[in-house]
């Protein structure tokens, strides 16, 4: 079977971070922080699951709360990219870097306080939230939150391919001159494409802790990269990005359990299986990468001229 | 040479003003970063003062602390270094993780358990990983796929490759210790030391400054070590000069990987033995960070790593030892988070001066004009408060009879009430009469209208919020006076620069810069026409433009430069 939960859970974490590096990279902002907004989320979602279920007795509802404040949490992280990338017009990967590196000390701090846990790891308390009881069932099993980022990628569809708005975010990332001399404001546009890349951030991060259940150690395991590998294996291209983030996550599902699949395969080493989505999606790039449109002034800053 | 007119020229190069710039920003942000890493440490419950004083006194507490140090030092700038030249052509190499451990894994291969010098070892680890930063400088060249990616890619194919290769079953790891067979002595990058110990910084070190050394002489003396860096700074201009651009993009990357094999061997061959890591070695992204501080100059790294090395091996010795409890490695992730960060903007840092910040403020208080500037704006903002201030008196009075009359306005509203009702009453049994309709209905429209007259009187609300429209114009009035004082006192700030050499050296940039883009603007049309035309002979001719063009250029600018540096030299003589 390789539509296994962990294939649909690895879909939508990378699907919504992949879509949060579309919405910036589209606008012109080279986005490596997604890792690190990544995991400011996954803290803020624990963090405030320890203390709303442990400290205040709020109950698994309380998880609402949670999610909203991983993607506020979110929000800020990417306006300290913005803040770097279009205030001062600095070096973006440099500040992606940073961020990346400043999100994980952070949580990598917060998790020495024994909250939920043993010491190295946040308990957030809450239990999953799922369609229904009917546990045999792959899609009975499936989480509201699913349901709710399904709901939110089409929404971002819709938003990105057929408003005004996305229009100009994605001419924002190809000429924003020419945007500029019709009377729109580049930088608001970009600041606008940035929220909506952190709140997602935010979102994809407050996943990966909802499906990691209850550990987190201060790390999202480097899927804010590969999210934004499966967004360049997309050129740039939202439904091309979603569709490679499936891709992606039946892989990975089908090498992690593929030396329990068959008996052909345990001869195998299980790093052999785990090497293969790697290198496909490297030769996938290799064969369609000619092809790829880079948004123009993707990594340029935006001086406004008289 | 006149040694003092050397001297003067290399002060006022624009190179040497933009190194003490970039130098200024690492210190700069540096610091910031460890400031505001001290706030999250007081917020933690731990003195920063203690911390960042342990920090900087634990490695060097005894002498094998000082070697650790010594050997942190050397994998952190041969890092810095791999990713300072893939960055210097333009290639944002995340793969020294990769490659390093490509490396490793290829000279344990060839090394675990025969009797083999370092050196063609050393050798080998190079080849491995150049050839692993070639992967991803074809694919870019060739593919386009971007580097980021496939490197990020490349160094998890070689992570589970080496898991792979290295299991137990295959016979070439020892089940029990979980690592390879130990390499023979001979293989090993150590020395011996007087009292018998094992020395394992001296060869690393030794082939770090050899390399480092080596990098910095071709970048600086060759012409394979300038295009390498022209490649980076400008690939189209490059293009155009007859760089193959493509070329020295892969050479950029094949060198780094190169460097990052030479990272590895040290790494693998100061040990013992190698034992497939988790994840992506750490080392190789901690060169980002170094490579960062420094600006990707390469003299520049080895103080930059010399930072880093003491931040991360001092807290890292820290939290070993005193502060167990509150601290553990996030604090130094998150002290380098900050650092980086402070980098990313330190632009700002630029502008932080605060020296002549002081100076200016003291000349612009004391000069004449801005006192009477001064005097005159308090006069008229003054007035205009003080005429904001009665009308906000007035609108707080005219609120206040409002709120008194309310009482009488809800009568009028009943009245007009009853008023409506009442015509209303008539109305059904006039329904008929079309006259008396007619008149009843008039005399009704008259009635409500001396009613509303009534209450207009007494309404005052219309006339609190006219009061609150001329006020948010004389706010507005008030900023505008405020801005313009602003803009007379920057006024005098070009009075406090006139006739010094600030302002000379403004004029002769400004001067500079328009000569170069003329310069560029021909000669870019040129090579156009050059690289268009067929025909031999006139392809001659624009050359011989371009060179002719290129002397007038250099000409003009030496008399440009001659005739600042005389009205520098006026200055000083002046003074004296």
């Amino acid at each position: 079977m390789i539509f296994t939960s962990t294939a649909i859970w690895f879909f939508f974490i990378l699907g919504i971070a992949a879509v949060s590096g579309y919405f910036s990279e589209k606008a012109g902002i080279v986005n490596i922080a997604i890792e690190g907004v990544m995991v400011a989320g996954a803290t803020g979602y624990t963090v405030s699951g320890y203390v709303f279920t442990e400290k205040m007795n709020l109950g698994n509802w309380a998880q609402v709360f949670s999610v909203i404040i991983a993607i506020a949490i979110g929000i800020l992280g990417m306006l300290l990219h913005s803040f770097v990338t279009m205030k001062l017009r600095g070096n973006q990967v440099i500040s992606g870097t940073a961020i990346n590196l400043l999100m994980a000390g952070f949580a990598t701090l917060l998790t020495a306080a024994k909250m939920g846990g043993e010491s190295g790891t946040i308990k957030s308390g809450y239990t999953g939230v799922n369609l229904s009881h009917n546990t045999d069932n792959v899609f009975g099993r499936l989480s509201v939150w699913l349901i709710i980022a399904m709901l939110v990628i089409i929404g971002l569809w819709f938003l990105s391919q057929k408003t005004r708005w996305g229009i100009r975010m994605k001419a924002v990332g190809e000429n924003p001159h020419a945007v500029s001399s019709l009377g729109v404001s580049v930088q608001k546009v970009r600041l606008q494409s940035l929220i909506i890349s952190g709140a997602l951030a935010g979102f994809a991060g407050a996943l990966f802790s909802i499906n990691t259940a209850n550990d987190f150690y201060g790390s999202v395991n480097g899927y804010g990269f590969i999210a934004l590998a499966l967004l360049i294996f997309g050129q740039w291209n939202l439904i091309l990005t979603v569709l490679a983030s499936i891709f992606f996550g039946v892989m990975v599902s089908f090498a992690s359990n593929a030396t329990s699949l068959s008996t052909a395969f345990q001869d195998v080493p299980s790093s052999v299986w785990m090497m293969l989505p790697y290198i496909l999606s490297l030769l996938v790039l290799v064969i369609t990468s000619k092809n790829s449109h880079v948004p123009k002034s993707l990594g340029k800053p935006y001086y406004k001229t008289n | 040479m006149n040694l003092k007119l050397r001297l003067n020229t290399w002060t006022t190069s624009s190179t040497t003003k933009a190194k003490f710039g970039m130098l200024k920003q690492s210190v700069l942000a540096v610091l910031f970063g460890l400031v505001i890493g001290g706030i999250v440490l007081l917020w933690k419950g731990v003195n920063p003062f203690a911390f960042y004083s342990e920090m900087i006194a634990y490695p060097f507490e005894n002498v094998l602390k000082i070697r650790s140090f010594l050997k942190a030092f050397v994998i952190f700038c041969t890092s810095a270094l791999a990713i300072a030249i893939a960055f210097k052509s333009g290639m944002f190499n995340i793969g020294v993780a990769g490659q390093m451990l490509f490396a490793q894994v290829i000279v344990t291969l060839v090394a675990a358990g025969h009797n083999i010098h370092w050196f063609p070892l050393l050798l080998v680890a190079i080849i491995a990983g150049a050839a692993v930063g070639a992967i991803s400088g074809v694919l870019k060249a060739f593919f386009n796929v971007h580097e980021v990616v496939s490197t990020i890619l490349l160094n998890w194919i070689i992570l589970y490759m080496a898991k792979s290769i290295f299991t137990v079953k295959s016979g070439l790891v020892d089940s029990s210790t979980g690592t390879t067979k130990a390499f023979t002595e001979s293989s090993q990058m150590i020395v011996k030391g007087s009292d018998g110990s094992y020395i394992e910084w001296i060869i690393p070190f030794a082939i770090l400054a050899f390399v480092l050394l080596g990098f910095v002489l071709v970048y600086r003396y060759t012409k394979f070590g300038f295009a390498l860096k022209s490649v980076g700074i400008n690939p189209g201009t490059s293009k155009l000069s007859g760089i193959n651009t493509k070329l020295y993009q892969i050479l950029g990357i094949t060198l780094s990987g190169g460097v990052a094999g030479i990272l590895g061997a040290i790494m693998l061959l100061t040990g013992q033995s190698f034992s497939v890591p988790e994840t992506p070695p750490a080392e190789g992204f901690q060169g980002i960070a170094v490579a960062l501080i420094a600006f990707t100059n390469f003299a520049a790294i080895i103080p930059a790593a010399l930072t880093w090395t003491i931040i991360n091996n001092g807290s890292d010795g820290i939290q070993s030892m005193t502060y167990a409890q509150e601290l553990n490695g996030g604090t130094v992730e998150l002290l380098n988070g900050l650092i980086i960060y402070s980098i990313a903007i330190s632009i700002v840092f630029l502008r932080f001066k605060p020296i002549a910040w002081i100076q200016y403020y003291i000349f612009t208080r004391k000069s004449d004009k801005y006192t009477s500037m001064l005097a005159k704006y308090r006069k008229a903002s003054n007035q205009i408060k003080n005429d904001i201030k009665a009308l906000k008196s007035k609108k707080t009075e005219s609120k206040n009879q409002f709120a008194s009359h309310k009482e009488e306005t809800s009568e009028i509203r009943a009245q007009l009430k009853k008023l409506d009702k009442d015509f209303r009453h008539k109305t059904i049994s006039l329904r008929k009469d079309k006259e008396a309709m007619k008149i009843a209905r008039l005399a009704y429209i008259k009635e409500m209208h001396e009613i509303q007259a009534q209450m207009k009187l007494i309404d005052k609300k219309h006339a609190a919020q006219s009061i609150k429209k001329t006020i948010n114009e004389l706010k507005d009035k008030l900023a505008i006076t405020k801005k313009d004082f602003q803009i007379q006192v920057a006024g005098i700030q070009s009075d406090y620069y006139k006739g010094t050499n600030r302002d000379f050296r403004v004029q002769y940039n400004a001067e500079q810069t328009e000569l170069r883009m003329k310069y560029e603007e021909r000669y870019g049309e040129l090579a156009i026409n050059y690289l268009n035309n067929k025909d031999s002979d006139s392809k001659t001719k624009f050359r011989e433009e371009i060179i002719q063009i290129k002397a007038q250029t250099n000409q003009a600018h030496a008399k440009l430069k001659e005739s600042y540096l005389n009205k520098k030299q006026s200055l000083k003589g002046g003074k004296e």
